[in-house]
Order: C-alpha cells, then sequence, then structure tokens
C-alpha cells in the first residue's frame, strides 16, 4: 500500500535516537505546563514553540508531537487529582475524574486517562495517516446551520439529559449561556451585559469559570461544611493500576470515546470539547441503563470515554489543518506557525510538495503518543500520592494554585477577583443542588451556537428552515429527538416505579 | 484513625508531588518577572483570531525578532472580536508597559468607527506602519460566475442572493465589499454580509457552499487558487499586481481601490523614551532579512513609515475610511 510505504520511511526519518530524546524532553515540559490551570496543551505548545524552531524540522515536530500530548496528559492530571481542569477539553475528565480521586482510585482514574488518551490518539493517527484526503470532502459538508445542530445535541443531551433533574440542568445552562455574552460581540462588535465596567469587554474567560467553579467551588463548599477539615478518605491499597475490572468497564467507553471523537477533529470550528460532553453522556446514560451506574461517585467509563474522545479529536484536527490549511484548534494554529516557518504552506498542495515532512510528522505524532503512555503510566500511582496530604493542606495549595494560574494567563488582578466570585457561586450552586457541568457546557458551546445561528440566519437571509436544508441537520436533530424521547419515557417509567422515593442523584463535583 | 496512618513517606511524597506542580509554576512566571525591561520579552496582541492576515503578522514578526536577538521572547496573544475592538480595548489597560505591542491596521480604524467603540486610536500609542496587501474577490471553481462583470451584474440586480464571507465588520474586506456594491448603484445596506474571524473560516465558508463569494486577503487564498480549486475574479489594488494574474475592480470601472495595511501600536502613557526605544525596535525588525522574506512569501508590499510621517497618514487614512464608512451608512 502506498500510504503505509510513505508512512513507513516517515518512521525512518523519525525514529533515530537523538529525535526521542526531543520527544521525551516535550512530553516532560508539556506535562509541566500542562498542569497549571489555565495553560493547557495548546498554550503549552505555544509558550514552547520558540524553543522548536532551535532544531530541524523532523525533530522540532517530534518535540512538539510530545509537547501536545504532554500538556493533554498535564491537563486530565489536574483535573483529577485538584478538580482543576487545565483546559476545556478536560472538563468532562474532573467531573468522575476527581470523584474517584476522593473515593482512592486517583491512580486508576490517571491509568484510564492516560491509556484511553493513548487508545484516543493511536486509532485517530491511524485514520489521518491513511484517510486524510477523503476526510477533507466531509469538513467542507459543514455550515453554520450544522454546527448549530451540533451544539443543540450537545445541550440537550447533556444539560438536560445527563442530570437528575432537567429543570436545574436547563437553569444551569442558562446561567452558563448568560456568562457567555458578556462583553463584545464578535459579529456586530456591540457590547453586552458589562454593566459599564471596562474589565468586562473581553468577556469572561472560560479558564476563570472552570477554575472557580470546579477548584474555588469545591474548597469553599468542603469549607463551610461542619466536617470541613476532616481526613481524606482511606486510600484504596492494592494495585496501583487497573485491575481486570476496570480494564472490562474502561476499553468499551474508550472505543466508543474514539469514535465519536473522530469526526469532530475534522469539521472546523468543532473542537475537542462537543465530543467530550457527548462521550460523557453516553457513558452515563448507558451505565444508568445497565442499572449499576456509579457516576456522581467516580464512574472510571466517564474518565475513559471523555478522554479517548477528546485526543481523538486533537489528532483528526491534523487533517484540515494539513488539507486545506485550516486551522480548527488555537493548537492548530500554533502549528500552522510553524508550518510557515519552515517555509511550508498547509493545503491542497501540501502532501505533494512536502511529502517527506508531512509523513515524518505523521509518524512522530504515533511516537508520541506511545512515549506519553510509556512516560506516564508509571507515574499515575505517584502523582495521586498528592492526595494523601492532609485535606486542609491540600485546599489550601489547591486555592494558591488556582489564584495563580488565573493571574498568570492575562496578569489581570480583576480576573482574580471574578475567579472568587464565580467560586462563591460555585458554592451556593452546591448547597442548592444545582448541577455544575451545564454551565460549563454553556460558557463554551454558548458563543458557538449564537454565532452559527446568525451567520444561518444571514446566509438564509432569515428563513428558519435553513436549520433544516440538509441531510447533516436533519440527521442531528433526528438524533436528538432520540435522545430526549428515549430519555422522557425512563423518566415518566422511574416516576411510576418509585414515585415517593425519588433517589436525588448528587450532581458532578 | 486513618490520619494517623498516615506515615513520613508518604507525606514527603506529597510534599514532593506539590513541589512538581509548584516547579511548573515557576517554569512559567520565571519568564515573566523579566518584564521591566524591554528587549528581553515582549507581548505581542493580535487583534484578531489566530490564522488569519494579522495573525500571520505577529507571527512573523515574532519570528525575525527572535531569530536575530533582538528580543528573547516574544509571546503572541490572539483576542479576538468585535472588529478589533475587543484587542484595542485590552491594549488601552496596559498603560505605561513598554513590553507590549499590539498589530493595528485599516481594520482598526474600520471597527472603531462602525462599533462605535469607546476606546479609539487616542487611547492607544501607534507606531509603525509595516507593510500593505490586498484584498481579493473569489467565488468557487464550480461557481458559474466567470468574471467580476459577471458578479457585478447578479450583484446589481439582486444584491441579497449573493451571500458574502468575509473578515469581521469595518475591515478592509467588508469595505471592499459594501464600497463594491455602492459603486455598483446598489443600496450597500442590502450587502449580505457574513462575518467570520480570519481567512481560513473565510476559506472554508466559501468552500463548503455556505457563501457564494468570498472577500478576503490574496494570501490566505493563494493555495486554493493555484491548485484552481477557488477562482480570484478581481483584486482591490489600484494596479496589476506583479507576479499575480488577476485583474484589479478598477479594470470592471468602479472607482473603488484599497489597501489593507498592516503596522504595530504601543501601549497608552508611555515616556518619550519608551517609545523611541520601541521605534527602534521595529527599526530594526524591517531590517532583518527574516522580515523581507517574509514580505516576499506572504506578497506583503513593504511600506515601512514611522514618526510624523506615519501620524500625517494615520490622521489622512483614518479621515478617507471614516468618509467612507459613512457612505456606506455603516456609522
Amino acid at each position: 500500500m502506498d500510504s503505509l510505504s510513505l508512512l513507513l520511511s516517515g518512521f525512518a526519518d523519525a525514529l533515530t535516537p537523538a529525535n526521542l530524546m526531543w520527544c521525551l524532553a516535550g512530553v516532560v515540559l508539556g506535562t509541566a505546563v500542562g498542569v497549571l490551570p489555565g495553560l493547557g496543551s495548546s498554550m503549552a505548545v505555544a509558550l514552547l514553540l520558540p524553543l522548536t524552531f532551535l532544531l530541524e524540522p523532523t525533530a522540532a515536530f517530534i518535540m512538539f508531537a510530545g509537547i501536545y500530548y504532554g500538556g493533554q496528559f498535564g491537563g486530565a492530571t489536574t483535573s483529577i487529582l485538584l478538580n482543576t481542569p487545565g483546559q476545556s477539553s478536560s472538563i468532562v475528565t474532573a467531573f468522575e475524574g476527581h470523584a474517584m480521586a476522593r473515593s482512592g482510585r486517583a491512580s486508576q482514574a490517571l491509568a484510564a486517562a492516560v491509556v484511553g488518551s493513548f487508545v484516543g490518539g493511536i486509532v485517530a493517527t491511524t485514520v489521518v495517516a491513511f484517510f486524510a484526503q477523503r476526510m477533507v470532502a466531509f469538513a467542507l459538508g459543514f455550515g453554520p446551520a450544522e454546527y448549530f445542530a451540533l451544539a443543540m445535541l450537545a445541550f440537550v443531551s447533556t444539560a438536560a439529559v445527563v442530570t437528575a433533574s432537567p429543570l436545574r440542568g436547563i437553569v444551569a445552562l442558562g446561567i452558563g449561556i448568560a456568562i457567555s455574552v458578556v462583553g463584545i460581540d464578535d459579529q456586530s462588535g456591540a457590547v453586552r451585559m458589562t454593566l459599564g465596567v471596562s474589565h468586562l469587554l473581553d468577556g469572561i474567560g472560560i479558564v476563570v469559570v472552570t477554575v472557580g467553579l470546579l477548584a474555588v467551588g469545591e474548597v469553599l463548599y468542603q469549607g463551610f461544611r461542619p466536617d470541613g477539615g476532616a481526613p481524606v478518605q482511606a486510600i484504596a491499597t492494592g494495585t496501583p493500576w487497573l485491575s481486570r475490572g476496570d480494564l472490562r468497564r474502561s476499553w468499551l467507553p474508550w472505543m466508543r470515546g474514539t469514535a465519536l471523537g473522530l469526526p469532530f477533529g475534522v469539521i472546523p470550528a468543532g473542537g475537542a470539547e462537543i465530543p467530550t460532553f457527548l462521550s460523557y453522556g453516553v457513558e452515563k446514560a448507558l451505565a444508568r441503563r445497565r442499572g449499576n451506574s456509579e457516576f456522581g461517585r467516580g464512574a472510571i467509563e466517564g474518565v475513559a470515554g471523555p478522554e479517548a474522545a477528546n485526543n481523538a479529536t486533537t489528532a483528526t484536527a491534523m487533517i484540515p489543518l494539513l488539507g486545506l490549511g485550516l486551522p480548527t484548534s488555537a493548537t492548530a494554529a500554533v502549528m500552522l506557525a510553524a508550518f510557515q516557518q519552515y517555509g511550508m504552506q498547509p493545503g491542497p498542495l501540501l502532501f505533494e510538495n512536502e511529502g517527506d515532512l508531512v509523513w515524518a510528522l505523521l509518524a512522530s505524532m504515533f511516537l508520541g503518543t506511545v512515549l506519553l503512555l510509556l512516560i506516564n503510566l508509571p507515574f499515575a500511582p505517584l502523582w495521586a500520592r498528592l492526595l494523601r496530604l492532609p485535606r486542609r493542606h491540600l485546599y489550601a495549595g489547591l486555592l494558591v494554585f488556582a489564584t495563580v494560574g488565573v493571574y498568570s494567563t492575562k496578569g489581570s488582578i480583576f480576573d482574580v477577583g471574578l475567579l472568587y466570585a464565580v467560586g462563591a457561586l460555585g458554592l451556593f450552586m452546591r448547597r442548592y443542588d444545582v448541577p455544575v457541568a451545564p454551565v460549563l457546557i454553556g460558557v463554551i458551546l454558548g458563543p458557538l451556537a449564537e454565532g452559527e445561528l446568525r451567520r444561518a440566519m444571514a446566509a438564509g437571509q432569515g428563513d428558519l428552515t435553513v436549520l433544516v436544508d440538509s441531510g447533516i441537520a436533519v440527521g442531528i436533530y433526528a438524533i436528538l429527538a432520540v435522545v430526549a424521547a428515549a430519555f422522557a419515557v425512563k423518566r415518566i417509567r422511574e416516576r411510576a416505579e418509585r414515585s415517593p422515593s425519588r433517589k436525588a442523584e448528587v450532581g458532578s463535583g | 484513625m486513618k490520619r494517623s496512618t498516615l506515615n513520613r513517606r508518604e507525606m514527603l511524597a506529597g510534599v514532593a508531588g506539590v513541589a512538581a506542580l509548584g516547579g511548573g509554576v515557576l517554569e512559567v512566571r520565571n519568564s515573566e518577572t523579566t518584564r521591566e525591561h524591554a528587549g528581553s520579552r515582549i507581548e505581542m496582541v493580535v487583534p484578531a483570531a489566530a490564522g488569519g492576515g494579522f495573525d500571520s503578522v505577529a507571527r512573523q514578526a515574532q519570528h525575525a525578532l527572535g531569530e536575530n536577538g533582538l528580543v528573547r521572547t516574544v509571546e503572541v496573544v490572539n483576542l479576538p472580536g468585535g472588529g478589533g475592538t475587543v484587542g484595542l480595548s485590552h491594549m488601552s489597560r496596559q498603560h505605561g508597559r513598554s513590553d507590549v505591542l499590539m498589530i493595528m491596521g485599516t481594520s482598526i480604524l474600520g471597527g472603531i468607527r462602525i462599533t462605535g467603540s469607546p476606546t479609539t486610536l487616542a487611547d492607544i500609542t501607534p507606531l509603525a506602519k509595516l507593510a500593505e496587501d490586498y484584498v481579493v474577490v473569489a467565488v468557487r471553481a464550480d461557481s458559474p460566475v466567470r468574471s467580476f462583470d459577471q458578479l457585478a451584474d447578479r450583484w446589481r440586480s439582486d444584491p441579497r442572493r449573493i451571500t458574502v464571507a468575509g473578515g469581521a465588520v469595518g475591515t478592509a474586506d467588508h469595505l471592499t465589499a459594501a464600497l463594491a456594491l455602492q459603486r455598483l448603484g446598489a443600496d450597500p445596506a442590502d450587502l449580505n454580509y457574513i462575518v467570520y474571524s480570519g481567512d481560513g473560516e473565510v476559506l472554508t465558508a466559501l468552500l463548503s457552499h455556505t457563501a457564494d463569494v468570498a472577500v478576503s486577503s490574496l494570501n490566505g487564498f493563494a493555495a486554493q487558487i493555484e491548485v484552481g480549486e477557488v477562482r480570484a475574479l478581481a483584486v482591490s489594488s489600484a494596479h496589476r499586481l506583479p507576479g499575480v494574474d488577476v485583474p484589479t475592480i478598477r479594470e470592471s470601472g468602479l472607482d473603488l481601490d484599497l489597501a489593507n495595511w498592516r503596522g504595530l501600536a504601543a501601549a497608552p502613557g508611555l515616556t518619550d523614551g519608551q517609545r523611541r526605544t520601541l521605534e527602534d525596535l521595529v527599526r530594526d525588525l524591517v531590517e532583518t532579512p527574516e522580515w523581507g522574506h517574509s514580505l516576499r512569501r506572504f506578497g506583503w508590499k513593504d511600506t515601512f513609515s514611522t514618526g510624523a510621517e506615519f501620524a500625517d497618514f494615520l490622521a489622512e487614512e483614518d479621515r478617507r475610511l471614516a468618509g467612507i464608512i459613512k457612505g456606506l451608512g455603516l456609522s
């Protein structure tokens, strides 16, 4: 096969001891930057990009892949251990991952995340290597109407269906969307909901909301509880590594997460968030159907699926980047700049003009994924030990960590104040059982939904039927209808079965 | 009690873990502690999304400054939105900081006028003009429209039927589209214009059949034009560009040419000394071989000016664009 031999020659270029060293250095550096809240893998790549310019292209790309995957894993690590996602695509990991960590299964959560990343990364890179050219056509099937449909699907399936109380889920989603519209409107330049505060013109950062709600909110909530200073729960002894039972529960979510993530990287502006939310929703719904759901108390499925989806998406994001010259994420944009630095112009001609480099890049993506697994798996139990600190020390450290992280992204004291205001909101949401997850979904996907709806309306000159004018959009709405209907039937049945004693399911966080 | 079983060794492991995390923080903070010394670290604000024209200017400048040791670290910060006014308002709050630069140009002037932004160029320190490029009007290869004249006919008769994709409100893209429609004798208010952030998104909108016509920077479309996926109908330059086989809009008889210039601005409240240091830095930048290389590769015309010459240009350009925008009924 033609692609196969080209890929093998790519490996021949990439697999030298020196290159492996660069990859290793990249993974370590990337992980170090990735653990900071607000500094996810895209920031890690951007910060360390100047470093890679010192190298010749192949070595640079290999280090790049290392930094990138390291950053991804760093984000997942803090999500799980400290409930503080490093980037928006690892928010979902915090929901179940941190619950697992609190019940003493941190190293299993980390292992499920790193293996999930590995599975998603390898499968997706294979798809990129062999089907990149063909999948470009798929990317171009997505217009504003299709994006809007996707955002709706994510809203409904996560905000309304996944949470225990749909009403509270929708309220939380509304809060998120309200937060997301603050600032200067992208399309018209109008100033919205800033209350005359000039600091709010840039809007409220996703990092501030995420870290505030998840980390600061959690610390405040624990602090206000009568047993706030209680010791950490028992750290489970036994294998620090995935047990056979864990593997049995994880492998299907890995596969499903990968399958969900693959198409999302290809479509421009998709981002890695939607598939992680969807994967979480799917796993939670499936667990509930099986009747032995641990969701809310630390379900390994809720870590395995989204992490696989996240990495599958980020790897297939290379398809529009290489094939069209379109950066679909911040990281991809930085990579585009790197390509241009070496005089390559991603786009329809790239595979012909710069074939050698492209195949070396793909080979190094494989290497980066494998190295990440080898390096980080042994570290999972080590990281997990962090939780053995007395809880009050850990929380104090976490507050420092969250504050420094938010301050360092923009150097703004106002943002730090905002962080604690959002943290207070998180405290009250926990107190009154309003789920936090839909707020984050609203903040991240609200602008996408709004912008694409307005574009669709502009393109269709105000005619609402443009929203259902394509097969893809209709298909997405059909899935949405099925999900909603299945959920409604299930709830009605549940209510009939045990009407008085409805079990209140603990929300995320 | 579980708490008492927490032994020394485990405590140490935990402390080591926290130290490792802290190390990560320090590593990043280190690069920030040198903020006072301009020359060691510069933050370059791009008031647009990654991947667009402004972004390219910033990243090419980053490369040239870094390669020649003019600045040790250049950090590019993308703040898209609001026709560039989001980045502008951020910049206006960096009072007295001599380590921040912002990319500016035609689009910002337009963005300020159209959005009625409370922040204007008076709130920052415009430094220099770096280069110019031009806007291309393009359609998909499968479009029945083969020339700008054919597009003009269709556009004039039913402007709202033609969906045009381009950069933010007030950008050279937007102004070119609105001016063209006005010069064709139609009402520019009928322009059916969809805003995207960056050339990449505009290109996708065109290729995915969301838009019929794209108005965007010539460079962003060069690869697709070369392979024949996109057909360039006209460019916004006054005369034909060397090495570019595309007619100008003027050749179709429209009184319209618009350069998309890019420059640099600094923070407000700088001392004269700080300002001169930054001007010298920009002067050094445009003389680097890397920058010259970037100009050639991106097809940018070298139009460097600074000081009084630039101030005059800026005042004149602002007046001209304000007139255009008022004439179009956009402000």
